[in-house]
């Protein structure tokens, strides 16, 4: 498990890296805002930006088509209420078709995260009158791989919307690995577009 | 609709979300409605049948109204499927009712008290390690610690909220190893007679006994209860029970195991082992066994505690590798279907018109209350407790 721990760690480093490259050459940076559910309803949000690391185009005898290889990292917040509430700094790499002519576009990508839970252990009720006294948590750390599918439209040369399914492995050292199911709607906004 | 009710209509609707209950019940930090004051027009005198948690709590308001009141509870001691055990581990056990089903701040609400020291220490019970038993092989299902969490009492037991807030104010009220075996409502007050013979006259009764008594008649009625009383009684079960607990030197198991449908598992929580430890801040590796229903009459049929517990530890062996029989330490058994004045775990209803049928009061003179007459929530101790509000607050109104 450590030898697994250290991969992720130089995979995030890598990812990051390679963020930080992208977004000083990307012509055309998007950032998304969406909700973000975790099993669709523990209900939260999620901020990424979106870099073009290659594009080339790829044209059919139908449909003309660009096709972009991409990086995204992401920061996210989900909660069940009463129970846990989760910070996640991810990052994705993934491969991106986009039909020009019907403003569509659909990717396929895998992510590395980093998942914080802060689970609500126990909760100290005040009888006298149903308050809470106090709320007793605990933090855990995981790694998050993720492999994800998103399709969207475009609504304009500056926005477009987007849904995004995600399936992940918390992964832990001092836990048994556990899936997590990620569902995602948001807005893209295309910064540097006409 | 009834929390299982609510559950079963969710999965109907392909929603996927069986025990999902949390989600819509988040920390609450505004507290509570108490229950209502209200003019008492009522003056006579009430005998409750049963010191469980419904006969208490009846007990507990009549208290407050300064109602005269006795309550006549069969066996030696109070609490019905209420029950604890102190020094089997390093934190109380509940070896009956465990799990609080709703939110925590009930007993405040149940108590109905604003000026109590009560504070409770609940735990977010939200198991993460689901394994599922099925055609002989271990699955492990965790993913559906996303979807199943409840509450359960850190360092005190429901046991312990009847026994420090709701006894000591009608202690002197409870009257033990009174079984009751005739109730005559012919006349204007009913008479209650008990085994030892003994006689006596209210102008209420609030009958809080497990449906098994009045299933198996061992309570006579003049005149016999109403045919659609009986009929619904008929239509009713409350099938075996029986909670084992067993230590182990070593934690070879699950924070829950469950046994074939994972979805229907879930949904009946008929049959589960679970960490007793979870959350509490204890070493022991306290391994329970809750079973209520068909599958339960496996073990609560066999004739001595020493089978039971060598088929429990025979099927874990079978599960982990034989790590059961080679980590055992000790255990304790409470066999709910042989415990005389229950004989059985609670109730279940397949016709909720039943429930409503078997709630109502036979000539405004004897009451019903108990989780089997709650229709909000059934199988529950808080349910319980809400009906007992409900007859009481029906007497006293007039």
């Amino acid at each position: 498990m450590i030898q697994l721990k250290n991969l992720f760690l130089c995979l995030g480093l890598l990812f990051c890296q390679i963020s930080l490259n992208a977004q000083a050459k990307s012509t055309q940076p998007s950032i998304s805002v969406a909700y973000l559910g975790q099993v669709f309803i523990q209900p939260g949000v999620k901020v990424s930006s979106h870099f073009n690391l290659k594009t080339w185009p790829a044209e059919s005898e139908q449909v003309k088509k660009v096709k972009h290889l991409f990086i995204s990292p992401q920061l996210g917040y989900y909660a069940w209420p009463g129970n846990n509430f989760n910070l996640l700094a991810n990052v994705e790499i993934g491969y991106q078709r986009q039909k020009t002519g019907r403003n569509s576009f659909s990717s396929l990508s895998l992510g590395l995260g980093y998942l914080n839970t802060f689970q609500i252990t126990s909760i100290v009720y005040d009888q006298s009158d149903g308050s809470i006294d106090r709320i007793n948590r605990k933090r855990k750390a995981f790694f998050l791989p993720t492999i994800n599918y998103e399709f969207g439209k475009s609504i304009n040369n500056r926005l477009s919307w987007y849904n995004k399914y995600a399936l992940g492995l918390k992964l832990s050292a001092a836990e048994e690995r556990t899936m997590l199911i990620f569902f995602e709607l948001g807005l893209r906004f295309n910064i540097n577009q006409e | 609709m009834t929390r299982k009710n609510f559950i079963k209509n969710l999965i109907t609707l392909g929603a996927a979300t069986p025990l999902m209950t949390s989600l819509f019940t988040s920390c609450n930090r505004s507290g509570f409605d108490f229950f209502e004051d209200f003019e008492v027009n009522f003056n006579g005198n009430v005998l409750i049948i049963g010191a469980g948690a419904a006969g208490l709590i009846a007990g507990h308001i009549l208290n407050r109204y300064n109602i005269d009141f006795q309550i006549l509870e069969a066996s030696s001691v109070f609490g019905g499927r209420v029950k604890k055990i102190e020094d089997f581990s390093d934190f109380p056990i509940d070896l009956g009712a465990e799990w609080i089903h709703t939110e925590p701040s009930i007993l405040g609400k149940l108590l109905n008290d604003p000026q109590t020291d009560l504070k409770t220490d609940a735990i977010v019970y939200n198991p993460q390690t689901i394994h599922l038993w099925k055609n002989n092989k271990l699955k492990k299902r965790n993913i559906f610690s996303s979807f199943y969490s409840e509450h359960k009492f850190k360092n005190s037991t429901w046991y312990d909220f009847f026994d420090q807030y709701i006894v000591p104010g009608i202690s002197d009220k409870i009257v033990y190893n009174s079984p009751v075996t005739e109730i005559d409502y012919n006349s204007n007050k009913v008479k209650v007679q008990s085994q030892d013979g003994e006689i006596r006259e209210a102008d209420k009764v609030i009958l809080t006994v497990p449906l098994t008594i009045l299933q198996n008649n061992f309570i006579n009625f003049l005149p016999a209860l109403p045919s659609e009383k009986t009929e619904a009684l008929n239509q009713v079960s409350m099938p075996d029970g029986i909670k084992v607990f067993i230590e182990f030197s070593e934690r070879f198991y699950p924070d829950i195991l469950l046994f074939g449908n994972i979805i229907e598992a879930l949904r009946d929580e008929s049959k589960i082992f679970y960490d007793a430890a979870f959350q509490k801040d204890s070493d022991r590796n306290i391994l329970g066994l809750f079973n209520v229903g068909d599958s339960a009459a496996a073990y609560t049929s066999l004739n001595t505690e020493q089978e039971i517990i060598d088929k429990i530890i025979g099927e874990l062996d079978e599960i982990f590798d034989g790590k059961a029989s080679q980590t055992y330490q000790k255990h304790i058994i409470q066999n709910w279907s042989k415990e005389p004045f229950i004989s059985g775990s609670y109730s279940h209803y397949d016709d909720y018109d039943a429930l409503e049928t078997l709630a109502q009061s036979i000539n405004d003179k004897i009451y019903f209350a108990g989780e089997a007459y709650s229709s909000d929530s059934q199988a529950t101790v808080h349910g319980a407790g809400e009906t007992a509000y409900k007859v009481t607050e029906q007497i006293l109104k007039g």
